[in-house]
């Protein structure tokens, strides 16, 4: 067994190093790909992130004041709930605001400690009946001057831009990086036909003398699993760097203070960089399979 | 040890059968030459038997086993029993003499302590000792089929197929494989060889089977080229 494991790892890496450039080609390509790919999910995390409040059609918040009394709750709620022109509404009370905004700065854990549920109003979310920019600020300045209302703020066209934009841009980065990802298969396929060419000569000795067939299979498909897995790695370290130098720019630059809230979280990068990590492992495998099962005839 | 009940081969697209309706049975230990002419189905013959090629019609055994009846995973369990030798050698250029050999342990999974006490015995055995770090282009074309016949019968197969492994070699050249090939017989092992050398099988004087046109036409005991 011990020789069977030597022997696999020792052909993989003679058949890595033996063609290095398509090797080197097969590892970039599927780590752009990735790359492309796993920023495009980063992108719309952090952007989710930034907008979480007006997700779902919400056009205005009604902030109550944290010391307003049971009666004034009472009323904005009566008025919001019978108004013909609100479709729906959410409240959001001083705990479930607390527990959204340890989810948006899970990383920073000093803001953290220094915020409690008391800091934090309670608010209602509201969809109104008709998205129309004059309608739906006529409607929320009603609740404006009402009793323990503290504020009423409305999703700004801007913020629709940048979710729209954002959502295209990372649509399109997803579009590109699924089609690498297919050239990349093909590239790895590519490579496989070329090692199983190479090794005819081997492959039918080994034949003769009764390999099995997953043996002679075997360290060609741990090559494009090496692709997969390299390529991935790669990718990931493209994602960190994204993270690091690209959304959480923005969010501290001052001049785009609407991205302010843009932020991807640690929990958030580990999850997708998991997500490349499987995808190049599928690509490097279904790629070899591929390659061995239509080429190999053993 | 091997036996075909009316068998036969055709090849896409060829006109004639390359195997009609062969019946023969082998027994353990015997040394059968295939004669004939070029294309008389000699190769065939031999492919079937490893299951290189699977029959259009009949069946095949080998120690008792139907071999068309194997799944294509046990077929190489099959092949470890069947040695295989050829006309050009089929040797691994940039791997030494030893490792060449050590190969056909290597792959079919032999711990490294069996390999490293089998194959210089076995290269004892065809008589190459001195030649174990050798590459193949170095050696003469008599020792290459010595290596080849090292390497098929390292494993100690139940039967060795040879398909005119002296057709590259000089007549001298040829007594000396024909002459381990009957060592290796004198094991027990069933040896069968296609052959185009007249002189060879007049000399060995073993059991001959002739093909013509895909067809067995003799099947004859100590027997002669023609």
């Amino acid at each position: 067994m011990a020789l069977k494991v030597s022997y696999m790892l020792r052909e993989t890496g003679t058949n890595l190093v033996r063609r290095i450039s398509l090797t080197i080609a097969a590892i970039l390509t599927i780590s752009i790909s990735l790359a492309l790919f796993g920023s495009a999910l980063l992108a719309r995390d952090g952007v989710a992130n930034a907008t979480a409040r007006w997700e779902g059609g919400i056009e205005f918040v009604v902030w109550m004041n944290p010391e307003a009394d049971a009666d004034q709750d009472a009323a904005i709620r009566r008025s919001i709930d019978e108004s013909p022109a609100v479709r729906d509404f959410t409240y959001v009370s001083q705990d479930e605001a607390l527990a959204e905004f340890q989810d948006m700065f899970v990383d920073s854990p000093d803001l953290l400690d220094a915020v409690e549920a008391t800091d934090l109003p309670p608010s209602y979310r509201v969809v109104p009946v008709d998205p129309d920019a004059d309608v739906v600020v006529e409607l929320g300045s009603q609740f404006l001057n009402q009793p323990g209302v503290r504020d009423v703020v409305f999703a700004s066209e801007a913020i629709k831009d940048i979710q729209t934009q954002a959502d295209r841009i990372s649509q399109g980065l997803l579009y590109v990086g699924i089609v690498l990802l297919f050239a990349a298969a093909l590239l790895i396929l590519n490579t496989i036909v070329v090692a199983i060419g190479a090794r005819r000569q081997e492959i039918e000795v080994m034949k003769l003398v009764g390999a099995s067939n997953w043996f002679i299979r075997l360290p060609f498909m741990l090559e494009g699993l090496v692709h997969g897995i390299v390529g991935a790695g790669l990718a990931v370290g493209g994602m960190v760097i994204v993270r690091k130098y690209v959304i959480d720019g923005f969010s501290e630059s001052q001049s785009l203070a609407l991205l302010e809230g843009l932020r991807v979280t640690d929990a958030e990068l580990f999850n997708r960089s998991l997500w490349v990590l499987a995808i190049g492992v599928a690509v490097g495998i279904l790629g070899s399979l591929f390659a061995v099962s239509t080429k190999l005839d053993v | 040890m091997i036996k075909l009940e009316n068998v036969s081969k055709s090849y896409k697209g060829a006109d004639a059968a390359a195997l009609q309706n062969a019946n023969i049975d082998i027994g353990k230990g015997e040394f059968v030459f295939l004669v004939g002419p070029s294309g008389s189905g000699k190769s065939t013959f031999i492919r079937l038997l490893n299951k290189e090629e699977s029959p259009s019609d009949g069946r095949i055994f080998v120690a008792g086993k139907d071999i068309g009846q194997l799944s294509s995973w046990k077929v190489p369990y099959l092949r470890r029993n069947i040695g295989c030798i050829f006309q050009d050698f089929k040797l691994l250029e940039k791997k030494t003499v030893a490792e060449n050999v050590a190969f056909a342990l290597e792959v079919i999974g032999r711990p490294r302590s069996v390999i490293s006490k089998q194959v210089p015995a076995i290269l004892e055995l065809v008589g190459l000792s001195d030649k174990l770090s050798s590459f193949p282009g170095e050696l003469s074309g008599g020792e290459q089929q010595r290596v080849s016949i090292a390497r098929a019968f390292v494993n100690r197969p139940l039967i060795l197929l040879a398909d005119e492994p002296t057709g590259n070699l000089d007549p001298t050249t040829s007594v000396g494989i024909m002459r381990l090939l009957d060592r290796i017989n004198r094991t027990g092992t069933t040896v069968v060889m296609a052959t185009h050398d007249r002189g060879i099988v007049d000399t060995m004087r073993r059991r001959v089977v002739e093909l013509d046109k895909g067809s067995i036409v003799r099947d004859q005991a100590q027997g002669v080229y023609e």
